[in-house]
């Protein structure tokens, strides 16, 4: 496979080949998929290593592909990350089946994945293990066990706008 | 005299431990009138030292990302508008730029430098509001007032170009809404001068101002190697010693053709933020100044052949043509095709970094959009950065970080 990039040149050899190059891209973009099992692995290796040296997780950002064109599974998981001393950009994707939702949290190595997952998490319904933090981030109570961003989630919710509680001095 | 400041040991030494029996837990938030927007901390304070702080967002969560697959590629450039609510035309933008980049779009020359001009004054407009405001959470009143007063400026301008003042929805797939009216440029310019006086007037009152100082050195210091594993990105990181500018480092529009410096500080508290945005609006008006000078004459709008492009209104209201072009691009059933594709762009806004990763189906409409905004990572620190400071502080560094709620709780 030839690459321009000398990251994922570094990649193959490390990982072989459970790490593939995806192509479906705008120019310009280098994307890695990798399995799950070795998320951590690579991240780690991304993260310390001094030629690959990248400092900074950009976002964490969850995507369903319910009825997506060419969809490989339902969910994916895409971590862009940045070398600031290589002026480089790599982004990091992980398929995720229905079924098993369980990722490995990457905030032991990078501090900055805290909210994206948390918000990932409630988005979607991802479950990082060894995350600090899991509690939901931006919605409220009523959306307990929903998932908004989901496909299958309608775009004028589910009636939480009706239940909300409203509050009259009399109940204050 | 300032140099005492230096001796004042910050962060204070814990006394206590969080969970100690004599602390107490205080709401700050989320309707507070000194964090500016709606941001919910719980504090556990000895005093008035902070011993543990947890920042609860969302209040102001609306759905930006969901409503990104109900609107077309052009409709959204709206939404846009309301994420950073302080400079929104530089959101749009970055918009058109990350739809541009996934379609494989070479805007015109001429729109380069627009935009780029345009982004800067939207950059200026940011940070005139962020220091100002930091000035006024010190009781600075007259340096917030005075620095009102251009960003009113910016915003007329900006009215000049697309007929509003804050919700802008200026930038097309493909070029504009409109090009500059004729004489804008003299505005433009007459706006710099003006400017340079009232970030004199700030350094003036600010910059050597002892209680300024006190306030603000040492405020939240943060390293270069903890603001990017935290994902921090723009003025914040680079007041902590971060040399990077997606400007310089990954040159968009006309950038490559301005001359301009990166700002740069080191100690990454609340002081050198300040320092590193005066400098940045100093950067910016210079960079005005050189591409108002290059603006290359021609079409603002790339040509209409790849259909993505609206029609001019005189063309709608005045040919059948125009009219046909006009319902091709935006009926549902019709509108402009996307390569199956994905696109992760990112421009550099005044806050940091604001990307957006986009999932297209194919259709004209996005399949999935994701935000990066650079809100979201800087206040993920903030319970780490204020343990240890008082509560007077608060403010303080939540004005430096330049929370914006609505890009923060998307």
């Amino acid at each position: 496979m030839n690459s321009n990039h000398p990251t994922i040149e570094q990649l193959y050899q490390k990982f072989g080949e459970q790490c593939a190059r995806s192509e479906n891209h705008a120019a310009g973009m280098q994307v890695v998929i990798i399995p799950k099992s070795r998320l951590l692995d690579v991240m780690r290796f991304l993260h310390d290593d001094g030629a690959c040296a990248y400092e900074q997780l950009t976002d964490v950002v969850g995507i369903d592909y319910l009825g997506y064109p060419q969809a490989r599974k339902r969910f994916a998981l895409v971590y862009p990350l940045i070398s600031v001393i290589y002026n480089r950009r790599l982004i990091v994707k992980v398929y995720l089946a229905e079924d098993d939702l369980t990722v490995p949290s990457l905030s032991g190595i990078y501090r900055g994945a805290e909210w994206p997952e948390r918000e990932a998490a409630e988005m979607f319904g991802f479950v990082f293990t060894e995350h600090p933090d899991l509690r939901r981030l931006l919605l409220c109570d009523l959306f307990k066990g929903k998932h908004p961003l989901r496909k299958d989630y309608p775009l004028r919710g589910q009636g939480e706008r009706d239940n909300f509680r409203i509050v009259t001095r009399k109940t204050v | 005299m300032p140099a005492a400041i230096e001796d004042i040991a910050r962060p204070a030494r814990l006394e206590k431990l969080s969970g100690s029996a004599d602390t107490w837990i205080l709401n700050f938030g989320p309707q507070h009138p000194a964090t500016h927007t709606t941001i919910h901390l719980v504090l556990e304070l000895d005093g008035e030292r902070i011993l543990k702080c947890t920042p609860h967002i969302g209040y102001l969560h609306s759905g930006f990302e969901k409503l990104a697959e109900h609107h077309t590629y052009n409709q959204y450039v709206t939404v846009t508008d309301r994420m950073n609510y302080i400079s929104p035309i530089a959101n749009n933008i970055a918009w058109h730029g990350a739809v541009e980049k996934l379609l494989g779009i070479e805007i015109t020359k001429r729109c380069k430098y627009l935009r780029t001009i345009i982004a800067e004054l939207a950059r200026i407009q940011d940070h005139l509001l962020s220091v100002g405001e930091a000035a006024l959470e010190v009781g600075a009143m007259t340096v917030f007032v005075l620095l009102f007063n251009e960003r009113e400026e910016i915003n007329d301008l900006f009215e000049a170009v697309c007929g509003a003042r804050f919700t802008t929805s200026w930038s097309r797939v493909g070029g504009a809404m409109a090009d500059i009216p004729e004489g804008w440029t003299n505005y433009v310019e007459s706006f710099c001068d003006k400017l340079t006086r009232a970030v004199d007037d700030c350094h003036t009152l600010l910059t050597r101002n002892p209680i300024f100082l006190e306030r603000t050195k040492n405020v939240t210091p943060t390293t270069d190697a903890q603001v990017l594993n935290w994902g921090w990105t723009g003025p914040v990181a680079r007041a902590a010693g971060v040399k990077r500018d997606l400007r310089k480092d990954e040159p968009y529009l006309a950038y490559s053709d301005l001359d301009f410096k990166v700002a740069l500080a080191r100690s990454g508290d609340v002081y050198s933020r300040y320092l590193v945005r005066l400098e940045e609006i100093e950067q910016s008006r210079k960079m005005i100044e050189q591409a108002l000078k290059k603006i290359p004459p021609g079409e603002i709008n790339i040509a209409a052949d790849p259909k993505v492009m609206l029609a001019e209104k005189s063309e709608v209201y005045g040919s059948i043509e125009g009219v046909i072009h006009h319902f091709e691009v935006v009926m549902d059933n019709r509108g402009f095709s996307t390569p199956v594709s994905e696109v992760y762009a990112a421009q550099e806004t005044a806050n940091g970094e604001l990307g957006f990763y986009i999932v297209a189906d194919g259709s004209d409409k996005a399949f999935r959009v994701k935000v990066r905004s650079p809100s979201l990572q800087h206040l993920q620190a903030i319970g780490e950065l204020l343990r240890g400071h008082t509560i007077s502080e608060i403010v303080v560094a939540l004005s430096s970080l330049n929370i914006i709620a609505a890009e923060l709780d998307r």
